[in-house]
């Protein structure tokens, strides 16, 4: 059972998220202000937060500094700013996660969920050997699975060797011709390395919540791809 | 502020008055100590030679003798008479034949004893330099005892003290002369001020003209000093009293001077000297009169005058004055030239920077003057317009994007409940046909409005360059590779075949790889929307002349009834229908994020072949 707090000055809003996250995991407290928000923290033991960031009384950077300073829950901002200083701000001030309006259900919850399991699972299920992690992303390599907070996802051999590239170095930029060299074992001739950009296309479809906006493999344009590094403590 | 009062009270400038007197004398009479020293060559003889010396020249025993032997032998001379003044002076004269005229006893030990001789014609009273005059000669005996008070005993002692000081004299008058200009100084620097405050004070003599104040005080001081010397010629030549009365005159004249120049030290610090001077006056007028006339006349007049001054000097012709004349008159063009060149250089620079659009650089008109003055001074007000012109514009397109932006989230909440409640109503079980078709249009509409808003406040941000733009390296090759790996799907959804070409090697740009993205997806996605199906895309890096250029080929579905200027128009699109997903925003934003990172976009249109060309320069 997870207790979620719903933030926004919107009613209606408020409405169709408690209804896309009607779960019966999940403990739904709603919220209208900052102001409001900070008390039923003070009055509930509350594991993720969802807010709006222009709302009246208290906005939500001023109520997530509050929250920060007394808690470590997790906070999705879920705001109509979309400009990038606005999500620069936002996740500098202590959100872990940023959500523009108007936002897909699917990548609400899923969001939602990712939060939920590194808040509290991350770091106590004890890591097998021969297996790699990335935030969500678990490889193992004798069982050639991959699991995305905590459910399998299917991938193809290739697809697993790209990954398992790209997770055994986070942070590192593989150009297209790296990885083909890489994975193939062959040099690449003419426009043979287009394969892989075509292969991590469908990697992130199948990992991220929103491909286009990628968290954990993320393209580096002109440059190549790479693994995110793991930020988190 | 004690320490200016100190400095600033009366007191103080008394005592630097009476200590900048004091060593002015002082050094003048040092000044006529040291001439003695060397006329009389005091450092090459003992201190009896140059005794003798000063005996002989200064005290006056030569005149002295002259007299005497001019008395003795007109018959005038009286013992008594001559005694107050030279006592310690004993005379014996003998004419040419060796006969004694006069034989004065002496009764002194120590003496200094020398000869006068003298021609003189007792018939005319006269001296003469001839060989028929007789000669007589006085032999002069002075005690050097000096028992007497007289003439011979002053200088004796002044002989005295001056060889006990010969080598020092010129550090003594050097040290006076540094203390009475240190007291000069302190009177400047004092001057016009007072204890009281701190203005600088004036009276009524500051109302005259500064030069014509200096003449006044000039001619005053020539005046009194012409008769007062007149008066002390008629006084005839008692030597004390003259010697007394030039030194008064002389710290007279002294005084004036210093007057003066504090006057004009106040003046100086009050501002404004020059202009209150006659001269200046004199100056201001006739260059006002003549810069009353146009341009053309005034330099019609210059070269009339230059003319007029060829004139003169072919007229007054001289080897010396032609040569004094050509070189003045060359130094005067040949500054005026170079001044000229230097004020032409400084306005080209400002047309240029002008040009080149840098519209903050101002010329320096400062040492300009007339018409180039206000030719720089009218470029100046055309940069600061044209700043103030194009300021306005930016602040007004940065106001239209604020606006954007902010109606753009005020919109989106709503929006944000009709996507979610449509959604929900897609969800619900339904038996009515018609409601789900209405629901997936309502879906799909409110999905476009969501995109059309997106693009909105990120054409006008592109447009107003309001984008923080990173230029990083970034490999072209890579980035087309990547491009065509996340359209792959799309292509073959829309039955498209991409074709790319491009070099082996490596082609390098800057730019900022997340806005080169937001380009490329622009552009495959117009052609994904706008393509006839089943046919080639082509998409070319090639490299010429340094330059970097990507080209995307595609067959255009609808006819092109529209020019490429047009296309890249907000909210222009390729179908008049608009029938088609996409708002015309796309090619627009496509361009300013290509123009932000210091590339061009070129569209062609050439029957149902549509092409675009990025081009950037290579690194």
């Amino acid at each position: 059972m997870f207790n979620l707090l719903i933030c926004d000055d919107d009613p209606d809003i408020v409405h169709a998220l408690k209804i896309y996250l009607n779960d019966p995991q999940y403990v739904l407290y709603e919220a209208n202000t900052g102001v409001q928000a900070l008390q039923i923290m003070q009055e509930h033991e509350i594991q993720l937060v969802l807010m709006d960031i222009m709302m009246p009384e208290m906005d939500g950077i001023s109520a997530m500094v509050k929250i920060r300073e007394t808690s470590n829950v997790p906070v999705i901002l879920l705001t109509a700013k979309s400009e990038d200083s606005d999500k620069v701000l936002g996740l500098n001030v202590g959100a872990d996660d940023y959500i523009t309006k108007p936002f897909n259900p699917v990548e609400v919850s899923a969001r939602v969920k990712s939060q939920l399991r590194r808040y509290t699972q991350l770091g106590s299920a004890p890591l097998k050997p021969q297996t790699i992690r990335t935030a969500g992303i678990e490889l193992d390599n004798c069982t050639k699975k991959v699991t995305l907070d905590g459910s399998e996802v299917s991938l193809t051999p290739t697809e697993f060797d790209i990954l398992k590239l790209l997770m055994e170095h986070p942070g590192i930029v593989y150009s297209p011709k790296d990885i083909y060299k890489q994975v193939w074992k062959d040099e690449p001739i003419g426009n043979e390395s287009t394969t892989v950009a075509v292969h991590i296309r469908h990697l992130r479809e199948k990992l991220e919540i929103d491909p286009n906006e990628p968290r954990y493999l993320k393209v580096v344009w002109g440059q190549g791809y790479k693994m995110e590094e793991e930020t988190r403590k | 502020m004690k320490n200016k009062k100190w400095k600033y009270s009366l007191w103080a400038k008394v005592v630097s008055w009476i200590i900048l007197v004091t060593m002015a004398c002082v050094t003048a009479v040092l000044g006529i100590g040291a001439k003695i020293i060397q006329a009389d060559n005091f450092y090459n003889s003992t201190f009896q030679a140059a005794e003798k010396a000063v005996m002989i020249n200064e005290a006056g025993s030569y005149q002295d003798a002259n007299r005497i032997i001019q008395e003795v032998v007109s018959g005038s001379y009286s013992t008594a008479s001559e005694r107050g003044l030279i006592k310690n002076a004993t005379f014996k004269v003998v004419d040419q034949s060796g006969k004694v005229l006069l034989d004065e006893k002496t009764t002194a030990k120590n003496v200094i004893q020398f000869d006068v001789e003298q021609r003189y014609d007792y018939t005319t009273s006269s001296y003469y330099r001839s060989d028929t005059v007789p000669t007589y000669t006085a032999t002069v005996t002075i005690d050097s005892d000096f028992p007497y008070h007289d003439r011979y005993e002053m200088w004796h002692q002044i002989t005295k003290a001056l060889y006990s000081i010969q080598y020092a004299i010129f550090y003594i008058a050097a040290g006076v002369f540094i203390l009475g200009f240190l007291a000069f100084i302190f009177l400047i620097q004092a001057a016009g001020h007072s204890a009281k405050d701190e203005e600088i004070h004036t009276d009524w003599t500051y109302r005259i003209p500064g030069d014509l104040y200096i003449l006044l005080w000039g001619g005053l001081t020539t005046v009194v000093t012409a008769v007062f010397v007149s008066a002390a010629n008629a006084m005839a030549a008692n030597n004390q009293g003259t010697i007394y009365f030039v030194g008064t005159l002389f710290i007279f004249i002294g005084c004036m001077i210093t007057i003066c120049c504090l006057n004009v030290a106040v003046r100086i610090k009050k501002g404004g000297f020059w202009s209150h001077t006659v001269i200046w006056w004199i100056i201001k007028n006739v260059a006002a009169y003549f810069n009353s006339f146009g341009l053309m006349a005034r330099t019609v007049w210059i070269l009339l005058g230059l003319f007029f001054l060829d004139a003169l000097g072919v007229v007054f012709y001289s080897a010396d004055n032609n040569m004094l004349f050509w070189f003045f008159r060359t130094c005067i063009v040949f500054g005026f030239g170079i001044w000229l060149a230097n004020v032409l250089k400084q306005l080209l620079k400002g047309t240029q920077m002008l040009s080149s659009g840098d519209l903050s650089y101002q010329v320096d008109t400062s040492k300009m003057k007339g018409p180039l003055k206000q030719a720089g001074e009218n470029l100046n007000h055309i940069a600061i317009g044209m700043s103030k012109a194009v300021d306005d514009r930016m602040k007004s397109e940065r106001m239209k994007t604020e606006l954007i932006t902010n109606v753009s989230h005020d919109i989106k909440t709503p929006l944000t409940s009709i996507i979610n409640y449509t959604d929900l109503i897609s969800k619900e079980p339904c038996e009515n046909a018609k409601i789900k078709e209405y629901t997936e249009v309502l879906t799909r509409q409110s999905e476009r409005l969501k995109k059309l808003i997106e693009d909105l406040i990120e054409a006008s941000k592109a447009s107003t360059g309001n984008l923080d733009v990173l230029l990083n390296p970034c490999e072209v090759n890579v980035l087309l590779t990547q491009a065509v790996g996340e359209y792959e799907e799309k292509f073959k959804k829309n039955e498209l075949e991409l074709i790319t070409t491009q070099p082996d090697h490596p082609v390098r740009i800057l730019a900022d790889g997340r806005r080169m993205w937001r380009v490329f997806d622009n552009l495959l996605n117009n052609i994904c929307k706008y393509s006839q199906h089943r046919t080639r895309v082509y998409l070319d890096l090639t490299e010429k002349d340094g330059k970097a250029e990507i080209i995307f080929k595609n067959t255009s579905r609808e006819a092109l009834n529209i020019s490429a200027e047009e296309l890249k128009e907000r909210f222009v699109r390729g179908d008049s229908s608009r029938n088609t997903e996409g708002n015309g925003l796309g090619l627009s934003i496509a361009q300013s994020l290509t123009e932000l990172q210091k590339g061009t976009m070129d569209l062609q249109v050439d029957g149902d072949l549509f092409k675009v060309i990025l081009t950037f320069p290579e690194i």
